[in-house]
């Protein structure tokens, strides 16, 4: 008789299946024989740099200068200020190839108007995370937001903000005026700018 | 048969799934993108500011035998304006003047010049056309004013300067019966 495929496939599944049932039966038997026990449990924790940009309402905002209501009197920017986002992340290090992480942000398109300048303040955390959280990473200034990468939040361990608004970093953005440039104010540059975070390894 | 094929499915699955656990690549949603609206208004406003009414009066003769002559006032009046251009829609604008209300007394005409610029402002402001004279069409008197303010109150802006002056040839129509209470409008727009 001459054995098919199929047929070796069926044996060796057979043969499998009963070494599996015979391993499984002889552990089980082990483990209630034996008084001690040792076995290998690998942990694995995974690396993990992930982020968001959390609001109660939409995460697009809107900085609405004022017209001023006297002659003679400047546009205000004192209203032109939004404070509705909140910086989530979760990052786990390795302490070996990374000492910490911090998070950049940069306009990747559109362009604050000219006369302008558009900065964000990262609050310090508040929120109901864990871990070694970042810090603003230049105070209470914040920074002016520009087309090239700038520190936000700085030394990011490892720990999580805690999702949604109210947890992680309150992001403070304004306007203010560029010094001097007053005459380049021009109500037909009224635009939307996109702003990129990125956290990454320092 | 298919019960086996069953439970090594299971095996393999479920060495699948420990595999997939034990993987080590990190989570890479490591960007995230938000817009900002940016909206600035339109701004063309303007006012005169004052601490009293101009009083303008041809001057006496020195002595008889000469003509009443022309006066010239430093008005307490300051032009102030706010103004915010739109660079592809109203790059500038201008203020004109004219009269909305009295009549000249006939026989003398009534003018009007912008001094320059001074003030606690900032911007682009406005170049001041000269004299011009008064009457019931709007006449430039600041000119090319850019994105500015020129501060508020007097001592911000440019400093109104009034003239009265004789018509040659028209002194015969002089009345002193006629003195007049003139209105002048100020307007900003392009």
């Amino acid at each position: 008789m001459e054995l098919t495929c199929g047929d070796y496939l069926l044996i060796m599944l057979r043969i499998f299946t009963s070494l599996l049932a015979f391993l499984t039966l002889f552990i089980c038997v082990y483990a209630q024989d034996a008084t001690e026990a040792n076995n290998n449990v690998s942990i694995d924790i995974p690396e993990v740099a992930i982020m968001d940009v959390e609001s109660e309402g939409s995460p697009s905002i809107s900085l609405v200068v004022q017209a001023p209501s006297e002659a003679g009197n400047m546009i205000d920017l004192t209203a032109a200020v939004d404070s509705s986002l909140w910086l989530n992340y979760s990052s786990v290090r390795s302490q070996a190839v990374e000492s910490s992480r911090a998070i950049y942000a940069k306009v990747i398109s559109g362009s604050v108007p000219s006369g302008l300048r558009l900065r964000v303040k990262p609050q310090p955390y508040s929120g109901s995370g864990d871990g070694n959280l970042g810090l603003p990473s230049n105070g209470i200034n914040g920074r002016i937001l520009v087309a090239t990468d700038r520190k936000i939040i700085r030394n990011i361990k490892t720990c999580y903000t805690g999702d949604g608004a109210g947890n992680g970093h309150r992001l403070i953005y304004s306007l203010e005026f560029r010094n001097n440039k007053y005459n380049k104010l021009d109500f037909d540059e009224s635009n939307t700018v996109t702003v990129l975070y990125t956290i990454t390894d320092t | 048969m298919s019960k086996f094929i069953s439970i090594t499915g299971l095996f393999f699955g479920l060495m699948g799934a420990f595999s997939a656990f034990s993987q080590t690549n990190p989570l890479v949603d490591n960007i995230v993108t938000h817009t900002i609206a940016v909206q600035i208004p339109a701004v063309g406003l303007v006012n005169v500011i004052g601490t009293q009414d101009v009083n303008l009066t041809l001057n006496n003769p020195a002595e008889a035998g000469l003509g009443l002559s022309n006066t010239i006032s430093d008005s307490s009046f300051w032009l102030n304006y706010s103004f915010i251009k739109g660079g592809g829609t109203r790059p500038y604008n201008h203020v004109y003047a004219k009269i909305v209300n009295g009549v000249i007394p006939l026989g003398i005409s009534l003018s009007v010049y912008a001094k320059p610029y001074q003030g606690s402002g900032l911007g682009l402001f406005g170049t001041p056309t000269g004299k011009v004279l008064l009457n019931y069409n709007e006449a430039r008197v600041v000119e090319n004013i850019s994105s500015c303010f020129t501060g508020v109150g007097p001592g911000n802006g440019h400093q109104l300067v009034y003239q009265l002056q004789l018509i040659p040839n028209a002194y015969h129509l002089l009345d002193y019966e006629q003195p007049q209470q003139l209105s002048v409008m100020y307007t900003i727009s392009d």
